[in-house]
């Protein structure tokens, strides 16, 4: 898949994931990739900004299976935020699809 | 790769950043890898993943709003301001566009009063100089000060003082309203007022709310001092109004000897001695009514 599509999309997905559930590091990064298949090597530093502009919060849990995890939390500003990215891609991509339609004429 | 390299890499291409940072990074990585390993792969493969080393950092570093570039090995300086984002602003543009241009008109009013406040001093050092005679330097230095200091007092005396008056005026103003409401509505007045505070209680209740919330958020280290107090502010303005409008449809004279209301709707006349029914200190226009309807009554 191209690599800026992926790259676009990327913020939106990972948002959306911890909606519902907080998740750490390494479940987040196999939620993602049964969307667009990145790697770590994306993702971690995406989540560090995201920590950093406050949209999400961080803590460590306890794990059974070993030291304990560090659970990304969405913030409220950060579900204000993603909303308006769902907002924005919804829009772009049926702006998108109409053109392409429009092409196939 | 072995782990202890990449760990290596990262923290030394990390090292701009403080050191908790870098060790809270490093575990989550390392955590990463080993729940990997865990799952079948190898420790090789598990790096790899993470592709290559230097853009994973610059993207971190990013985040922390410093120059993937200014990475090296001989950086020295360790500790590095992590820049938080912009809170999300709470005012629309026209709103805060609106808000300005009141405080412009406001400034401009406080200007004028400070003008003329501080042309007093210039009549006073008028007259200084017509009276005493300066006799020496020292002098003239210590009348000085003693003059700047009387200045400042009544400067402060006079700011008091406004403030005073002006809040007086207000109240005065609030119970009025509610004097004339009761006098002149009676029971529908009262519904009305019961409705207004029941609004306004709904509306207290929200800026109870809104005030935690701002508070909350500023412990947090959001900059939203300015939220905090407003809706601080807003809550006290709804309590007054709250406590104001109780006060009004529930408070009793001690010394009132009628207990319910008049339907003729005016006041009652008992051994020729006007008797109040509502509280007498609500309004003093409600008062002038009376003195007048006295007056027609004894006429």
């Amino acid at each position: 898949m191209n690599a800026q599509f992926k790259k676009g999309v990327l913020e939106l997905i990972v948002l959306k994931s911890v909606v519902n559930k907080d998740m750490y590091g390494y479940e987040l990064v196999e939620e993602v990739s049964k969307v667009v298949d990145v790697n770590e090597g994306t993702i971690y530093p995406l989540l560090k900004r995201l920590t950093n502009d406050h949209h999400f919060e961080t803590y460590l849990k306890e794990s059974t299976e070993g030291p304990p995890r560090k659970y990304y939390h969405i913030t409220a500003s950060g579900i204000m935020y993603v909303e308006n990215l769902e907002d924005e891609w919804v829009e772009f991509a049926n702006r998108v699809s109409e053109f392409l339609k429009e092409k196939k004429k | 790769m072995k782990k202890v390299e990449f760990i290596d890499i990262i923290r030394t291409n990390l090292s701009v950043l403080e050191d908790r940072e870098i060790e809270d990074i490093v575990a989550e990585y390392e955590q990463h890898i080993d729940m990997k390993m865990a799952n079948g792969l190898s420790e090789e493969d598990a790096i790899e993943d993470f592709g290559d080393l230097t853009e994973l950092t610059a993207g971190i570093l990013e985040a922390y709003h410093v120059k993937g570039s200014a990475v090296s090995a001989g950086s020295v300086n360790k500790s590095v301001e992590v820049k938080k984002g912009e809170s999300v602003g709470i005012l629309s543009e026209e709103a805060a566009e609106k808000a300005s241009d009141f405080m412009k008109k406001a400034g401009s009013v406080a200007k004028d009063i400070a003008r003329s406040i501080l042309k007093l001093p210039g009549k006073f050092i008028g007259e200084l100089k017509k009276g005493e005679a300066v006799t020496n330097k020292r002098g003239f230095i210590e009348n000085a000060v003693h003059f700047f200091m009387k200045a400042v007092s009544i400067l402060i005396r006079f700011t008091f003082r406004c403030i005073k008056k002006a809040f007086m005026f207000g109240v005065k103003c609030f119970k009025w309203l509610i004097g004339f409401c009761k006098k002149y509505f009676k029971l529908a007045g009262k519904i009305i007022l019961g409705f207004a505070g029941i609004i306004i209680g709904i509306f207290l209740l929200f800026s109870i709310f809104g005030m935690g919330l701002s508070a909350v958020l500023l412990v947090l280290g959001y900059p939203v001092i300015g939220v905090t107090v407003i809706t601080g502010g807003v809550t006290l303005i709804c309590l007054g109004c709250v406590i104001t409008i109780y006060a009004a449809l529930f408070g009793k004279k001690d010394d009132n000897k009628n207990a319910g209301m008049n339907d003729s709707g005016s006041e009652i006349l008992v051994d020729n001695e006007k008797i109040e029914i509502d509280d007498d200190c609500f309004s003093e226009l409600g008062n002038n009514y009376i003195k007048v309807k006295e007056g027609v009554a004894h006429a």
